[in-house]
C-alpha cells in the first residue's frame, strides 16, 4: 500500500492532488494525511514509510522557498513538488526531489508523477546539486551541501550518512536505492552500505581472501561488495 | 561655486565704491544764491542791487509754478584761474525753462520762462552754458538765471539737480558713463530673464521662475528708465514720466523679488510677507520727501521681506536659501551704509549680482526637482508593473486557477463565480493600476473581490466591513488590497475572516484604519516588508510628505491606520 502526505494550505488543492492521486494508485493506494505548515508536516512526514509519496507545495502562507524542503529530507518518502511557480523546477530537480509538478496540473500529469515516484528517479531530470540532511546534533535545521564536498554516504539503520569533506556528517532518511539514484556517474556504491565520491577514492587495494577494499583520500578504508567489483573497477577505468 | 559668487557681488560693489571716491574738485560750488521772485530785465545787471533777496544753497531754489531770478557771484580770480586753461561751462540742470546772464550778458537760454505756463516753453532738464572767456570781470562776477517752472504736472522737492561751473562738456556725459557697468550687466540679466519666462512659458507652470524672470525684466525696464535721461536730452516736463516709470518698475521689481524669495523659501506665507511689503512700501510712498527716498524705501523694504523669507528658509534648511539670504543681506547692508552713493552708482550693479546668484540658485534647484519629477514618474510607472505583476505572479494566479479547475468539474457553479469575482478584480486592478489616486469605492470594491476569490479559494468566508463615509474620498490605488494580501501572507485563516476599514474624515484630512485578524500563533511582520513599502512608495507618489502611515500588532488584530491631507 502506498500511503499519502499532502503538504498544501490550499484545501481545494489539497483535496484535489489527493483525489488525482488516488485515482492513479488504484487498489495501491494507502492511507491520506494533509498538512498545511511545517509544523504540522514535519512530524507526519518522519513517520511516513519509505514506500510513501510526498507532495509538497513550496509556498505555505508565506513560507516560500527551498526551505519547505526540510519537510523532504526529514521523511523518507519520495518527494513530488507541486507548485505554482515553475521557474523552480530545476532548482527543485538540483536539491533531488522525484517530480516537479506545476500548477495548475491535470490528472495524467498527476498520474506520470505518481508513476515516477514508484519507479524511482526519472533519469532523464536534470542532475542533483545538492545533498541535503540534518547535522548529527539534534535541533538544528537541514543542510543542503554541494555533491563535490561529498566523500561518500554510509548506509545505517533506517538513516543514511553523508560525510563531508570537512570531516562532519549529515543524516537523511532517504534510502541508499534511492540515493544511488539521484547521484551520477561520479558516485559508484561499492557496498550494500557505502557509496563513494570517485574525486575522494585514492587507492583501490587487494586484501587477503580475494576480498577488496578502497582507501579514500581521508585514509578510511571501505570493503567492497563482492557483487560489484566488476561495477567499481570500471568505474575506476582498471 | 559659491566663492564665485561672492567674488560677483564684490566686482560688482566695487564700481560703485570707487566712484564714491572720486572727488569732484575741479567743480565750482556756489556756497549761496539769491533769489527774489518776480520778473525784470534790471535782475540781469551785474550791478543790480540784490542786498534785500532771499538767501539760499543752489540746491533749495524752487520755480515751481512761478518765475524767479536767481543772482550768484563769484570771485575773478577764481573763474579766471577755472578758464584758463579750458573752456568753462555753467551746468544748470533744472525741472525748469531758464536764461543764464554773466554780468549782464545772456550766455544762454534753455527753453523760454514765462510769468505763466503759457508764457513758458518748457526747456531740457540737463542743460550746460558756455561761459565766454571775454565776458569774466576780474573783480566780483554775477551769474544771473531767469528761471521758471509751469509744465512739471507734479511738484519736486529738488528741481535743480546741478548748479556748478566745470570744464565744458556734455551735461550727461559723467552720467552716461556711470550707467555702462550697470547696461553691460543689464544684458546678462536680460538673458537670464528670457530664460525664466521661456521656462515658463514652456512646459513648466513654475511660479518662481515665472517671479524671477519678472524680477530681471523690471530691473531691466527701470535701469531703460533711469539711463533714459543720459540718452536723450528730454524736455523737463517729461522727466515726471520718467520717475513714474523707475517708481512702478522698481514697484514691480519689489514685489516679484519678495514673491520669488517667498515661493521659494516659505511657500505657505508668501501672499503674506508680499502684502505685508506691499502695503508698507504703499506708506513710504506717499509719506516719504523726495523721489530718491521713495525709492529707496520700496526696494529696502521688498529687499527685508525677501531676506526674511530666506532666513526662514535657511533656518528650515531650504536649498539655496542661505545663500540667497548672504546675497540679500549684503545688498541691504550696501543699501544702508550709503544710500544715496548706492541708489546713484551702485544699485543696477548689486541688483545685477544679486540676480545671478538668484539665476544661480534657480538652476540648481529646477534641475533638483527636475531629477525629483524624473526619478518620481520612474517610480510610477514601477509601482504600476509591480500592482500589476502581483496579480498575475504565479503564486497567486496558478493557486487560483488550480482552486478553479477543481470548482469547475465539482460544483460548475461556483466555479463560475469564481471566474467572474477573478475577472473582476483583475480588470479593477488594471483599470486603477494607471493612477495616482482613484476612488476610495473603487478600493474597496477591488478588495471584495479579492476577498470573494480568497474565499472560494480556501473555502471560507473572507468578508470586509466599513464603517464610515466612503463617498468623494480619493487614495491611492490597492493600498487596502495590498494590507489585506498581507494578512493572508501572515495568517493561516481557514474557515472566515472579518476585515474592517474604518474612514474618519476632517475638513480635508483623512484617517482610514484598516483592521485584519490576527491569530494567536501568526507570524509577527515588520514595518518594512514589500506590502509596506509599496504603500509608502504610492502615499508618497500621490501625497508628497502629507501623509503618515502606523502599522502595529493589537491582541487580536493587526492594525494599520493610514492619514493624509487631499491634495
Amino acid at each position: 500500500m502506498i500511503d499519502l502526505l499532502i503538504v498544501e494550505d490550499e484545501p481545494l488543492v489539497a483535496k484535489r492532488l489527493e483525489r488525482f492521486a488516488r485515482e492513479a494508485l488504484g487498489k495501491q493506494a494507502g492511507k491520506s494525511a494533509f498538512a498545511r505548515s511545517v509544523e504540522e508536516a514535519t512530524p507526519l512526514a518522519e513517520l511516513l514509510p519509505a514506500s510513501a509519496v510526498l507532495f509538497l507545495d513550496l509556498n505555505l502562507f508565506g513560507v516560500d522557498g527551498f526551505d519547505l524542503l526540510e519537510i523532504d529530507i526529514r521523511s523518507p518518502a519520495r518527494t513530488i513538488v507541486v507548485s505554482a511557480d515553475q521557474s523552480r523546477a530545476v532548482d527543485a530537480f538540483s536539491y533531488g526531489v522525484v517530480d516537479f509538478v506545476a500548477k495548475p496540473f491535470s490528472k495524467e500529469r498527476i498520474a506520470q508523477a505518481i508513476d515516477r515516484a514508484l519507479a524511482g528517479r526519472d533519469p532523464l531530470a536534470p542532475p542533483v546539486k545538492y545533498l541535503g540532511g540534518a547535522p548529527a546534533t539534534p535541533g538544528s535545521g537541514v543542510v543542503f551541501t554541494p555533491l563535490g564536498d561529498v566523500v561518500a554516504l554510509h548506509g545505517a539503520d533506517d538513516y543514511v550518512e553523508i560525510e563531508l569533506s570537512s570531516g562532519k556528517r549529515l543524516l537523511t532518511r532517504k534510502t541508499m536505492i534511492e540515493l544511488e539514484a539521484m547521484l551520477g556517474q561520479e558516485f559508484c556504491r561499492i557496498h550494500r552500505s557505502h557509496i563513494v565520491n570517485r574525486s575522494y577514492a585514492s587507492e583501490y587495494r587487494a586484501q587477503s581472501g580475494s576480498r577488496y577494499s578502497l582507501i579514500l583520500s581521508t585514509g578510511a578504508a571501505l570493503p567492497v561488495g563482492r557483487a560489484r567489483i566488476d561495477d567499481l573497477k570500471r568505474w575506476l577505468n582498471i | 561655486m559659491i566663492r564665485f559668487l561672492f567674488a560677483i557681488i564684490l566686482i560688482a560693489l566695487l564700481p560703485g565704491a570707487a566712484a564714491a571716491q572720486s572727488t569732484r574738485s575741479d567743480f565750482i560750488r556756489f556756497e549761496e544764491v539769491r533769489v527774489v521772485e518776480g520778473d525784470d530785465p534790471q535782475y540781469a545787471a551785474p550791478n543790480f542791487d540784490d542786498a534785500n533777496w532771499a538767501r539760499t544753497a543752489p540746491a533749495n531754489i524752487d520755480p515751481q509754478g512761478r518765475i524767479i531770478w536767481v543772482r550768484a557771484y563769484i570771485d575773478g580770480d577764481r573763474l579766471a584761474a577755472a578758464a584758463a586753461d579750458q573752456p568753462l561751462g555753467f551746468f544748470l540742470s533744472a525741472l525748469a525753462s531758464r536764461e543764464v546772464f554773466l554780468n549782464g550778458v545772456m550766455i544762454g537760454e534753455n527753453g523760454i520762462p514765462g510769468a505763466t505756463p503759457a508764457d513758458e516753453t518748457p526747456g531740457a532738464l540737463d542743460a550746460v552754458f558756455y561761459v565766454p572767456a571775454d565776458l569774466i570781470r576780474p573783480d566780483a562776477n554775477v551769474f544771473a538765471i531767469r528761471i521758471s517752472s509751469h509744465h512739471l504736472g507734479a511738484r519736486l522737492h529738488w528741481p535743480i539737480h546741478s548748479f556748478h561751473l566745470a570744464a565744458y562738456e556734455s551735461p550727461t556725459r559723467r552720467r552716461l558713463q556711470s550707467y555702462i557697468p550697470a547696461i553691460a550687466a543689464g544684458g546678462a540679466i536680460a538673458l537670464g530673464a528670457f530664460y525664466f519666462l521661456g521656462f515658463y512659458a514652456s512646459n513648466r507652470r513654475d511660479a518662481s521662475s515665472l517671479a524671477l524672470g519678472i524680477l530681471a525684466f523690471a530691473v531691466i525696464a527701470q535701469l531703460a528708465a533711469e539711463s533714459w535721461r543720459a540718452f536723450d536730452h528730454y524736455l523737463y516736463p517729461s522727466h515726471m514720466l520718467r520717475l513714474y516709470l523707475m517708481l512702478g518698475f522698481a514697484f514691480i521689481a519689489g514685489v516679484a523679488l519678495s514673491v520669488f524669495s517667498g515661493l521659494r523659501f516659505t511657500p505657505q506665507r508668501t501672499a503674506q510677507t508680499t502684502a505685508l511689503a506691499v502695503i508698507v512700501s504703499g506708506f513710504a510712498i506717499f509719506l516719504a520727501p523726495g523721489f530718491d527716498s521713495k525709492l529707496g524705501l520700496i526696494i529696502l523694504i521688498f529687499m527685508i521681506a525677501a531676506l526674511v523669507a530666506a532666513l526662514i528658509g535657511a533656518k528650515n534648511r531650504k536649498r539655496g536659501a542661505f545663500l540667497s539670504a548672504i546675497g540679500f543681506a549684503i545688498f541691504l547692508l550696501a543699501a544702508i551704509l550709503a544710500p544715496y552713493q548706492f541708489l546713484d552708482q551702485t544699485y543696477y550693479l548689486a541688483m545685477a549680482a544679486l540676480i545671478i546668484i538668484l539665476f544661480a540658485t534657480q538652476i540648481r534647484l529646477l534641475s533638483d526637482e527636475q531629477r525629483a519629477r524624473e526619478e518620481a514618474a520612474l517610480q510610477t510607472v514601477r509601482l504600476r508593473h509591480e500592482l500589476l505583476k502581483k496579480q498575475i505572479q504565479p503564486h497567486f494566479l496558478m493557486n487560483t486557477l488550480t482552486t478553479l479547475s477543481e470548482w469547475i468539474e465539482s460544483e460548475p457553479k461556483t466555479g463560475v463565480a469564481m471566474i467572474d469575482a477573478l475577472s473582476r478584480e483583475l480588470r479593477l486592478l488594471y483599470d486603477i493600476s494607471d493612477n495616482t489616486l482613484i476612488s476610495l469605492d473603487d478600493e474597496l470594491e477591488l478588495c471584495r473581490q479579492h476577498l470573494k476569490v480568497m474565499s472560494l479559494r480556501a473555502d471560507a468566508t473572507f468578508s470586509l466591513q466599513i464603517d464610515g463615509a466612503t463617498p468623494d474620498i480619493q487614495c491611492p490605488p490597492a493600498v487596502l488590497l495590498t494590507l489585506i494580501e498581507n494578512a493572508f501572507t501572515h495568517n493561516e485563516y481557514r474557515d472566515s475572516a472579518e476585515f474592517e476599514v474604518k474612514t474618519t474624515l476632517s475638513g480635508k484630512d483623512i484617517s482610514i484604519l484598516c483592521r485584519a485578524p490576527t491569530q494567536a500563533d501568526s507570524k509577527t511582520s515588520s514595518q518594512n516588508g514589500a506590502g509596506l513599502a509599496y504603500i509608502r512608495a504610492r502615499l508618497k507618489e500621490a501625497f508628497g510628505d502629507d501623509w503618515s502611515l502606523e502599522s502595529a500588532p493589537t491582541p487580536r488584530f493587526w492594525e494599520t491606520v493610514i492619514n493624509w491631507r487631499s491634495p
